[in-house]
């Protein structure tokens, strides 16, 4: 964008478009990488990072634009393995590393060990090898120990002393410093600047706006599949990062749900000092009769961890829960569900259905015994299930045809309903929704908030966990904002914005919350 | 998005797959299903078909057809017992040696020259310590989270092995009752007892696992546990009880095969611990394909008696007859194993 590198960069995307069905993740996207400069790239989840980084790493084929690497096209068939021999490197959050082998072959994996006799692994020469890469990072690590003993961040030292082993020139570190300690980041981060030292390019992606401006030489945000702003990091600062982030967007006006006012004294659902660490410290909210209640914050921040823990999937090292005014101690999801706590979590595919059984086997599965054709004997009538599960479907509007279909072929918002059709079907008191609208098109999104809301109207209290502030904004009558396991704010309709819940969810440290924002941040008595 | 990202870099081969599948491939497809899904109940009918050609005067006479019955049962149940933990997931390799042990328990109880019990109390309990120790197993898999596979193979030779050490590795043939000879040998409008014993066992496994709310739960622990388990089914307790019904089921095995052999050999239950397998894998391979299936593993089971009986007949010798079945059993998951296929396509 800038033009100032006088040589030809590494990495040159030009004008890339990646489709979706049903949604544009990349509009047309320009960035360069230069050689030994470190880029910070930024953006909401679905700004289309992702999709970006999928396509320079060849596991996505853009549908127009242009890739260069070394100002040539790819070779035909550009695909992960390719990328990684021109020297492009991407080191993930979640470590890919094989626990039981040496941090040392770990290091080396993929390239020919070095070899006695043509055979056995030369394991001394490759632990002088690899130990030599860690002197270069100043990292000290036994080569020799097996990777299961190394801390987190000693782990994805080794993941970026791989990319180095393997001669990477451009390395993509995503997300590289969440759960570290400061001094663990402080670390990391002076090994990012001796590698750009040796000629190294390296993108950061990172949700923590300080590290960005401390460490990168320019910045990307992006914005739904666009860039906004491309700059060198020096002409910018957190608040103009933020804003860029969020978008000055008059089209998407959207106003929050009002009409709430009258708090019934009693919320059905109290949490107090809820805590289970590393992920979750100290999180405390109430939620209310016919109240759309948001869980705001980044990846990480403890969002999931929190409703497993009041879903009793998870138990909580510390703090309470109480439901209508009674605590409760949950030592497994049988026992939240009794309470009347339904969880649609967020993996669908993996925690929230049976994928070969039938759309009426899964929607029955949590209320099997309301289908009984006596009641004391453990027999479902299927009449009585088809009956049930298919008014349910008609009122969620499932096919009909899907009732009896197998999960698996149903799409993602089928797949959605019949989650929370299970749940309906068993008259819960609390729903929670972790990314209740992830893989569902924007028909389906609609109709599934004023599913929620219509939830809601019968005395019940609804849990929104998403990603795309946004939507918090549509649905929810107050939202509570967690920044790394802890709440950073509260806000309440009508004050809530899109704006105001990205500064509570990103580390803006220089400019707490209340401070930004007095008039709009109701920081409630829970979160003290 | 971000952890698409992840999984889709991580993927090597990232080559797009088209959408569009030529009408042939799709045909083949749907012959590859039918072949998958009426597979064995066809290999049932050619076999038969196959055997009464070739031995008319001795294979197709009523004589051997109810032997068939007759011999499949004890197969029959244990296979119908560890249906219900293959259902779920898990493996339960000790069934040859509680099959052994409770055999030789069941004896040891009745016979004059021991215990000497009451013939029906010392069947019931039989049974009875067959599901505890069963239960034992599921408990330490369940609840202490032990792999079942390796778990039972760790029981199963400790029960084998006790088996032979309460007999002194001897087979026990005085004192036992007319009483519990009968159960096997005697019989009823023309069929063994054990016919009716199976066919009771069956019926039961059937409705526990097809049409009770247990068995529905037990089938989506197989699909998903952690939905299961979010959608409040009690998964520990259920994986453990399916453990407690193979040990249950491979008592009655153990009692049925010493009934007919009128005495106790501590070696009886390791030859059945293959076939049982093969027989629920046969089984799965019909029907919903993949899915283990009291009726299908029953079918099973009576098909691999079928080609040991027709076998022999043909005279051929016992190890021969190992080879044919291991093969059919091959075949059978190479055949449920097409139509699995297309689902790994993204």
């Amino acid at each position: 964008m800038q033009g100032r590198d006088t040589r030809e960069p590494i990495v040159d995307v030009r004008r890339v478009v990646k489709r979706f069905p049903g949604v544009v993740a990349l509009a047309g996207v320009d960035m360069r990488i230069g050689r030994g400069e470190i880029v910070g790239l930024v953006g909401k989840n679905g700004a289309g990072k992702s999709s970006l980084i999928k396509v320079i790493a060849g596991a996505e084929r853009p549908d127009e634009g242009e890739l260069r690497v070394d100002g040539r096209p790819p070779p035909h068939g550009y695909a992960p393995h390719v990328a990684h021999r021109l020297g492009l490197a991407f080191v993930h959050q979640e470590l890919g590393n094989f626990p039981t082998l040496s941090v040392a072959e770990n290091v080396a994996l993929g390239t020919s060990y070095p070899r006695r006799l043509r055979l056995f692994v030369a394991q001394k020469e490759l632990r002088r090898r690899v130990a030599a890469v860690f002197d270069e990072l100043q990292a000290d690590i036994d080569a020799g120990a097996p990777m299961s003993e190394l801390t987190v961040v000693e782990q994805r030292l080794v993941m970026i002393a791989r990319a180095l082993y393997h001669d990477a020139r451009v390395l993509f570190l995503d997300e590289p410093s969440v759960s570290l300690t400061i001094e663990e980041i402080g670390h990391l981060h002076a090994i990012v600047r001796q590698l750009k030292e040796r000629g190294q390019s390296i993108v950061y992606v990172s949700h923590r706006l300080n590290e960005i401006v401390s460490l990168t030489d320019r910045v990307v945000v992006m914005q739904d599949g666009r860039v906004m702003l491309a700059r060198a990091t020096q002409e910018v600062d957190e608040r103009a990062l933020v804003d860029a982030i969020a978008g000055s967007r008059d089209a998407r006006d959207l106003t929050s749900s009002p009409a709430w006012s009258d708090r019934p004294a009693t919320p059905i659902l109290r949490v107090r000092e809820l805590r289970r660490p590393p992920l979750v410290h100290d999180v405390s909210f109430d939620l209310h009769e016919g109240e759309i209640l948001g869980l705001a914050g980044l990846v990480g921040a403890g969002r999931t961890e929190v409703v497993r823990m009041l879903f009793g999937a998870d138990s909580p090292s510390g703090g309470t829960i109480e439901v209508n005014g009674a605590p409760v101690r949950f030592r497994s999801p049988v026992d939240a569900i009794r309470r009347g706590i339904a969880l649609l979590p967020e993996d669908r595919r993996h925690e929230g259905l049976v994928l070969d059984f039938t759309a009426r086997e899964n929607i029955t599965l949590a209320s099997l015994r309301h289908h009984r054709r006596n009641r004391l004997l453990p027999f479902p009538s299927r009449r009585s299930e088809r009956m049930a599960a298919t008014s349910i479907a008609k009122r969620l509007a499932i096919p009909e045809r899907g009732v009896d279909e197998d999960v698996r072929r149903l799409s993602g918002g089928t797949q959605q309903k019949v989650v929370l059709a299970k749940w309906l079907e068993r008259q819960g008191a609390v729903f929670i929704f972790d990314e209740p609208t992830q893989g569902v098109d924007v028909g389906a999104k609609a109709e599934l908030f004023s599913l929620i809301q219509e939830l809601v109207s019968h005395g019940r209290g609804a849990i929104v966990i998403s990603s795309d502030f946004a939507e918090l904004v549509q649905i929810c009558n107050r939202v509570v904002a967690l920044r790394e396991g802890r709440v950073s704010g509260v806000l309440e309709a009508p004050n809530i914005t899109e704006d105001a819940l990205l500064r509570l969810a990103y580390d803006d440290s220089a400019t707490p919350a209340t401070s930004v924002l007095p008039s709009r941040a109701v920081l409630s008595e829970t979160s003290s | 998005m971000s952890s698409d990202a992840r999984a889709a870099a991580d993927r090597e081969d990232a080559a797009p797959q088209s959408a569009q599948v030529p009408v042939n491939t799709r045909r083949l497809e749907i012959a590859k299903k039918q072949l998958a899904r009426n597979g064995v109940p066809l290999a049932i009918v050619l076999t038969f078909v196959v055997f009464s050609v070739l031995r008319p005067d001795s294979f197709f006479t009523e004589l051997t057809i109810k032997s068939i019955l007759r011999d499949c049962v004890p197969l029959v149940i244990v296979s119908l017992g560890i249906t219900t933990v293959l259902a779920m997931n898990d493996y339960d390799l000790s069934v040859g040696g509680l099959i052994s042990l409770s055999a030789t328990i069941v004896v040891l109880l009745l016979s004059s020259a021991h215990v000497g019990m009451n013939y029906i109390a010392a069947i019931f309990l039989t049974i009875a310590i067959g599901a505890l120790l069963g239960l034992v197993n599921g408990v330490l898999v369940a609840y202490v989270l032990l792999p079942s596979f390796i778990l039972t193979i760790a029981s199963g030779t400790f029960f084998a092995g006790l088996a032979l050490e309460i007999v002194d590795s001897q087979s026990v043939f005085e004192g036992i009752p007319e009483s519990f000879i009968d159960l096997a040998s005697g019989t009823r409008f023309g069929f063994s007892h054990q016919v009716y014993i199976g066919l009771g066992v069956l019926i039961l496994a059937h409705l526990f696992m097809r049409h009770t709310e247990y068995g529905r739960y037990m089938y989506a622990i197989g699909g998903n546990p952690e939905a299961a388990r979010l959608s409040g089914v009690r998964v520990r307790m259920l994986r453990a009880t399916g453990f407690g019904i193979v040990g249950a089921t491979a008592a009655i095995a153990g009692i049925l095969i010493n009934s007919q052999a009128g005495a106790a050999n501590p070696n009886t239950g390791l030859g059945l611990l293959l076939p049982a397998y093969a027989a629920a894998f046969l089984g799965s391979s019909m029907f919903r394909v993949g899915v283990f299936t009291p009726i299908g593993t029953a079918l099973g089971a009576l098909y691999l008696q079928m080609i040991g009986t027709g076998l022999t007949i043909l005279s051929l010798t016992g190890p021969v007859v190992q080879m044919i079945q291991g093969g059919i059993l091959a075949a059978a998951v190479l055949v449920s194993r097409l139509t699995r296929s297309d689902e790994h396509r993204p």
